[in-house]
């Protein structure tokens, strides 16, 4: 008999390590998360202090760098650089916990909806048609025009638009399972439901939560610049890589070097992402389709 | 004494359309007990309804004396003190049927912990005799391992152990040998007739081979589009005992070998 179907306990590190997809992405993402937890320590200047006589600076590799300012200034003479490191840890908390809220609410509604089914299950399923009629940028700004824009709003708003899809997919995934032999197996033997959504479901759909989550990463950065672009994100003070853009756009003719930077670091790092669910993802199941999104 | 199993005029029905018909047997203690029948007679789903496994789309009406309890009658809660402890289910896909997340170990001390009350080293100690006695060469080896990484026979042995973990006085045998090759399903049978022996256990032996259950079974119910047609009582002689011309009809077309 030939076993495709993968597990966790199955694939080791190395095994993870050996996909490029997996170890490039690694790379980058581990660059970022670092360049922002040390944010603080390392960056050169101070990301809000603004010096007008040095406002518009280009990067030093174009005639006319200074020296101090390795990627240039944006038009009210903030370092580019180190509002980009400080704008790395804000993604990233955005993210990281976005996705932990988001996860952890699509994974339990998805397993009780999944498993137990009847009204409960017929009810959730309606009200996420419904949320997801709704285009998810319009319901995110909605959210933060109610809630107000700040750090944590921004993790919230994230949440409230984007645990449909998790459940969604998470309840699909528990429906596949609940008829697999060794669940018969445990009803048979005499197991509570407690038991055999937490020791027989659980554990054999953590690799599509693992995958989700980490796609789930990718958006929530690309949603919080969004939001911040726009004005509704984080506080205009605060440096993210959203603010950035809406600044540096105002200049873009005369200073692209401040849209530019935060626009490729978004690009690099929701990519990142994405490529490492997907190699997640092609390491664990290879039949293993992510849908909904 | 009573019988261990009454099955009495049962029917199960999926969206009014009946799959078992009025369907009636008895199961002795400590009797192998055949249901032969080809796919679509409503053998699985009749052994499945003793456990209460179907579906929740699943119509059962009809009684099942259980000890001379009515199982179809009990709350969920009281099912699962019966379930494991008193009847068990083995599968016909060995490997499909252990949860691939978790290590053999953790499969058989789970059951022991939960219906003996046992603690981990002494379910540990328990998991390994059990293994033994289905014939596990290295039981300390297999203990660790995952199911992808035994063999189709050595899982269905593992699965037998598991059905037979808390000295079950019935198990339902679902095809459990149509997933292996001959040789494998001779092993499994003669274990199986064993196990049976050891504990005193009676099982209900789920099959669409006429032969293999004549060779294990005390007596056999063969069954047709849902109803039992006759329950022949298994002998060297099978084929005087057969009446009903669908039995003949299965009795003719086992294979034999040219000489």
């Amino acid at each position: 008999m030939i076993v495709t179907e993968k597990s966790l306990r199955r694939t080791s590190l190395m095994d993870f390590l050996s996909s490029k997809k997996i170890s490039v992405s690694l790379v980058v993402i581990t660059f970022f998360v670092v360049a922002g937890l040390t944010a603080p320590y390392i960056a050169p200047h101070d990301p809000t202090k603004q010096s007008l006589d040095k406002a518009n600076l280009p990067p030093i590799w174009v005639e006319g760098g200074d020296p101090k300012y390795l990627l240039g200034t944006d038009s009210l003479g903030r370092d580019i650089l180190s509002r980009l490191l400080h704008g790395a840890s804000v993604a990233f908390y955005v993210s990281i916990t976005a996705t932990c809220i988001v996860s952890s609410v699509g994974t339990l509604l998805g397993l009780l909806a999944g498993y137990i089914r009847g009204k409960f299950d017929e009810l959730l399923m309606r009200i996420i048609d419904i949320w997801m009629s709704f285009p998810p940028v319009i319901l995110a700004i909605a959210f933060i025009s109610v809630l107000g824009t700040g750090i944590n709003n921004v993790v919230l708003a994230i949440a409230i638009v984007d645990w449909t899809r998790f459940t969604r997919v998470v309840r699909s995934e528990v429906l596949a399972t609940r008829e697999k032999d060794f669940v018969a197996t445990a009803v048979t033997a005499g197991f509570s439901t407690n038991y055999i959504i937490w020791r027989e479901i659980f554990p054999n759909i953590l690799p599509l939560i693992i995958v989700l989550s980490t796609l789930e990463m990718g958006i929530a950065v690309a949603v919080e610049v969004l939001l911040s672009f726009v004005g509704l994100g984080v506080k205009p003070t605060t440096p993210s890589w959203g603010t950035m853009l809406s600044d540096g756009l105002l200049t873009f003719r005369t200073n692209p070097y401040a849209f530019v930077f935060p626009l490729l670091a978004t690009v690099v790092v929701v990519l990142s992402l994405n490529l490492l669910g997907e190699g997640i993802r092609e390491k664990l199941d290879p039949k293993l389709e992510v849908i909904g999104k | 004494m009573t019988k261990l199993l009454q099955v009495q005029e049962l029917t199960i029905s999926f969206h009014q359309v009946e799959v078992v018909k009025n369907v009636s047997f008895e199961v002795e203690h400590g009797e192998i007990f055949g249901l032969v029948g080809q796919s679509g007679a409503g053998k699985s789903l009749t052994g499945r309804a003793i456990i209460r496994l179907l579906p929740s789309s699943a119509k059962v009406t009809g009684r099942i004396l259980f000890k001379g309890r009515d199982l179809l009658s009990l709350t969920e809660k009281e099912m699962r003190r019966i379930r494991g402890k008193e009847i068990t289910l083995i599968q016909q896909d060995p490997v499909a049927s252990l949860n691939p997340s978790f290590k053999i170990q953790d499969q058989i001390t789970d059951i022991l912990k939960l219906h003996l009350k046992l603690d981990n080293k002494e379910a540990i100690n328990r998991a390994k005799k059990l293994l033994s006695e289905v014939g596990v060469a290295n039981p300390e080896k297999v203990l660790l391992k995952y199911p992808h990484q035994l063999s189709g026979g050595l899982c269905q042995r593992v699965a037998i152990a598991i059905a037979f973990a808390c000295e079950p006085s019935l198990v339902i045998a679902d095809e459990p040998t149509t997933a292996l090759d001959v040789i494998t399903q001779g092993m499994v049978i003669n274990l199986m007739k064993r196990m049976q022996q050891r504990y005193n256990t009676s099982i209900i032996f789920i099959t669409h081979d006429l032969a293999l259950a004549s060779n294990i079974c005390s007596r056999i119910a063969v069954m047709k589009d849902g109803r039992i047609l006759e329950v022949i009582t298994s002998s060297k002689n099978i084929l005087s005992e057969a009446n009903h011309p669908y039995t003949r009809t299965l009795l003719s077309s086992i294979l034999t070998l040219k000489r």
